[in-house]
């Protein structure tokens, strides 16, 4: 018979009989003690399992109680005994734990109690105590009243009226107030009944949704007394219709009133309340418009201090309307946008100033179209007739100085002027220069020669015509030193294409130079003269806008010299073809030269027809809106297989309206003509004489060599930039290093050159 | 003689091609105002002695004879 099988005894299984029934009988009874055993656990387990339900119930509850009563308390009173009750309804339906209920109905009763009904708080106090009779108040957030109404509870807690009803079970609570004190008596804790009064009403429009109408009590109540928890609760109101600033300002004040009081509670609620409002209040800026000096803006009628448009304002979300009034080129000019600004914004608005009005009140439709298109102030007053003179006199007058390591000095005082009208389109101007130089150059010593002083007058005029697209121009200079004179005429034609963004330049000049020896010749050999030079020279350049901010010029010149320009006082050495002349050293001295050289002294000699080639860029680009950076390069060849690359910059800087001050550097270099020689060699013939090189010369120039300039300058404007006269003082100065590769005398030169100018435009 | 011809080429080459580069940039009226500016002009912004000494001291001539126009200005 199976031994675990449990049965009526029938070993065979067969239906029980009365002996297999008190088998049963005795097996039961054997197994009772395991079965209750079983049943009290089972029962246990559902003993133990009721509280840990119910224990995450007092978890949920208690962090609820204590969020409501953080996030709420004191400010939103009627929401938050709402909550409240909505939770005391959790606990009465899911069950919480003695304790956890009695902290719900303690805090209904500091809710009720703050709301000014004394006996529903008590009557909540005295339910906690029933519900957990070791109940205690919190240590923060307790006022006198509710500190009275507990102990009062505490007396009478065991004939304490039932808990009030839950919310959502029962029909809602009584409005507060509902227990008002006597009429005409300001309750604990407050002085000014009338201001209670209010309070109450706040609080019954705040639960009733009339959120205007809590605004309005709880102002009404704040005039009569400052309260800080009905200044909490103001802010509270004011924040849920928008009004964040105002908001911001009541909750800032409550928590100066709390810290002052030291009331945690208050402090506790309005730190956060201050925070949030912060956070979500949004801001406007304004960009005024450049260059108007009658601005007056207004933002939703209020006047904005134009010192203060480009800080931040705080401002409350919505819409609003902003205004602008000025006078734009001396139009009466106005500003009208209404912005959205939404929570946490920060809303940047461009103030630009469009004419109400024009002198005679008519725009032209191309004015209108580009003030519609305009984006900027600047634009839109670019669209309006700029005020402009009728004749723009400029006079200006310059002192130079010049001196290098080679004793050549130049002093330099020069004069110039211009006449200009913009609205006839015509100009003209002149100018003179003098020269006074002194050079006892190693060139001149070497030859024994006497450094010499010289003048040099120059004098030239201008003018030229443009009464539209295209205009033309005229100059004419002289130059005269005692064995030189220079006359020289030149046209120019220009052209505006493409709405003036590309301005072709062509210009023709002819050079007539009379080479001759004056009476400060040294050798005394007077000639009428020597020879004359002419050049014809074609210049062309275009102009390009590349962008608002840069332009481009790109020009190439052609010059044609024809004419004997060898200098009349340059005399060659002549060394021994084979003995001297390949071991003469660059840089050779005067004496050594003097030393070595063949007793000849041919005058320089250079070929009398050169065609010079050069083709060149600027580049131009205004940047930051204060400074222009200025970039040049040449190219150069000419007929004398002569090479050269020159690179010029400039950087100019507006450190004010006044001050303008800048760099420069430029960088040249160059190759030697093809007939350039270090040391030049003379042979005899079969008869003895000698054979001079058919072209020679001692000029360095025509050597190579590298140049480096660095130097700069400054500009002061006098008087208002926008005055009728203008006056202005430069200064520059640059120095100036050379190497010569291949030279006698020198292989390196430093000059120094400055100018000091004043000029005056009227 | 070829380097001359290579100067000439490649200054033709640039006018064309900035030329028509310039014509894919339309730079409005009311947009030039930086362009007035005196720091902006085409000419050379040299003063006193300092194109003299240029001229003589370098053996090079020519290039840049000053533009026109170049703001655009109305």
């Amino acid at each position: 018979m199976p031994a675990c099988h449990v049965d009526a005894g029938q070993p065979n299984g067969s239906f029980p009989t009365a002996r297999s029934f008190r088998y049963l009988e005795r097996v039961i009874l054997r197994h009772l003690p395991r079965a209750s055993l079983l049943a009290m656990l089972l029962c246990s387990a559902l003993v133990v399992a009721r509280p840990a339900w119910a224990a995450g119930e007092d978890a949920s509850v208690s962090a609820a109680v204590g969020q409501i009563m953080t996030e709420e308390y004191p400010s939103n009173l009627g929401p938050a005994k709402k909550k409240l009750q909505d939770q005391l309804a959790i606990c009465n339906r899911k069950g919480c734990s003695g304790p956890i209920k009695a902290q719900v109905l303690i805090s209904i009763g500091m809710v009720t109690s703050q709301l000014g009904g004394a006996d529903e708080a008590k009557a909540s106090f005295a339910g906690a105590l029933q519900a957990d009779p070791s109940a205690k108040l919190p240590t923060s957030g307790v006022t006198p009243n509710i500190k009275s109404q507990w102990e009062d509870a505490k007396k009478t807690a065991p004939a304490a009226a039932p808990p009030p009803p839950a919310g959502g079970e029962e029909p809602p609570p009584p409005p507060p107030g509902g227990e008002e004190p006597a009429a005409g008596r300001a309750p604990p804790g407050w002085k000014s009944y009338d201001a209670f009064v209010l309070a109450i009403a706040a609080l019954k429009a705040d639960q009733e949704g009339r959120i205007d109408e809590c605004v309005e009590k709880d102002k009404g109540s704040l005039k009569l007394e400052d309260q800080p928890r009905t200044r909490l609760h103001l802010a509270s109101c004011e924040a849920r219709i928008g009004k964040l600033v105002d908001a911001l300002r009541d909750a800032q004040k409550a928590l100066e009133a709390g810290l002052a009081k030291q009331d945690a509670g208050v402090m506790k609620v309005a730190r956060v309340r201050v925070k949030e409002l912060l956070d979500r209040i949004p801001h406007v800026t304004f960009i005024p418009p450049t260059g108007v000096t009658d601005l007056e803006v207004k933002f939703d009628d209020r006047p904005v201090p134009i010192e203060s448009l480009t800080k931040k304002f705080s401002v409350d979300p919505g819409k609003h309307v902003v205004k602008a009034e000025g006078s734009v080129n001396g139009l009466a000019s106005a500003f009208e946008q209404e912005v959205d600004v939404k929570e946490r914004e920060l809303a940047t608005i461009r103030i630009t100033l469009k004419p109400t009005s024009t002198p005679g009140g008519v725009v032209t439709e191309g004015q209108i179209k580009c003030m519609l298109a305009a984006k900027t102030q600047e634009e839109v007053q670019k669209c309006l007739p700029q005020s402009q003179k009728s004749l723009v006199i400029r006079v200006a007058t310059d002192v130079s100085g010049y001196s290098d390591t080679n004793h050549v000095n130049v002093f330099s005082p020069g004069i110039n002027g211009s006449l200009v009208s913009p609205t006839a389109g015509w100009n003209a101007g002149a100018h003179y220069i003098l020269d006074v130089v002194s050079a006892a150059s190693p060139d001149i010593v070497s030859t024994a020669s006497p450094p010499f002083l010289e003048q040099r007058h120059a004098f030239g005029a201008t003018g030229g015509y443009k009464p539209g697209l295209y205009g033309g121009q005229g100059s004419f200079n002289v130059s005269r030193e005692p064995d030189y004179l220079s006359v020289n005429g030149g046209i120019a034609g220009t052209a505006d294409l493409n709405d003036k963004l590309v301005t072709p330049r062509l210009a023709y000049s002819f050079s007539y130079d009379t080479i001759g020896r004056g009476p400060s010749n040294p050798l005394g050999d007077i000639t009428p003269y020597k020879g004359t030079l002419r050049t014809h020279e074609f210049d062309m350049g275009v102009t390009f806008v590349m962008s608002p901010t840069s332009i481009l010029l790109v020009g190439a010149s052609l010059q044609f010299e024809r004419g004997d320009q060898s200098k009349p006082y340059r005399y060659v050495p002549m060394f021994d073809a084979e003995r001297v002349a390949p071991f003469v050293p660059v840089g050779a001295t005067v004496d050594l030269v003097n030393r070595s050289r063949l007793p000849v002294r041919p005058l320089e000699q250079l070929p009398t027809s050169r065609d010079r080639y050069a083709v060149g860029a600027r580049y131009n680009i205004r940047i930051g809106g204060n400074a222009t950076l200025r970039l040049e390069e040449r190219l150069y060849y000419d007929t004398w297989s002569t090479k050269a690359t020159t690179t010029d910059a400039r950087y100019m800087v507006d450190l004010s309206r006044h001050l303008r001050v800048w760099p420069h550097m430029r960088l040249h270099y160059q190759s030697a003509a093809n007939f350039y020689q270090l040391a030049y060699s003379a042979v005899k013939d079969r008869d003895g004489t000698l054979i001079l090189p058919t072209y020679r010369t001692g000029d360095r120039e025509l050597a190579p060599l590298v140049t480096i300039t660095a130097g700069g300058g400054g500009r002061i404007g006098l008087g208002a930039p926008e005055g009728e006269t203008q006056y202005g003082i430069t200064v520059v100065g640059d120095v100036m290093y050379s190497k010569f590769f291949n030279s006698l005398f020198v292989t390196t030169r430093t000059g120094i050159y400055g100018t000091v100018a004043f000029d005056v435009e009227f | 003689m070829r380097d001359r011809a290579r100067l000439l080429s490649v200054t033709l080459l640039s006018v064309v091609l900035l030329t028509l580069a310039s014509g894919c940039v339309k730079v409005p009226p009311y947009q030039r105002g930086m362009l007035a500016h005196p720091t902006m002009t085409v000419d050379d912004v040299a003063l006193g002695v300092d194109e003299h000494v240029r001229a003589v001291s370098e053996g090079a001539a020519g290039g840049i004879a000053g533009g026109g126009g170049g703001c655009g200005c109305n």
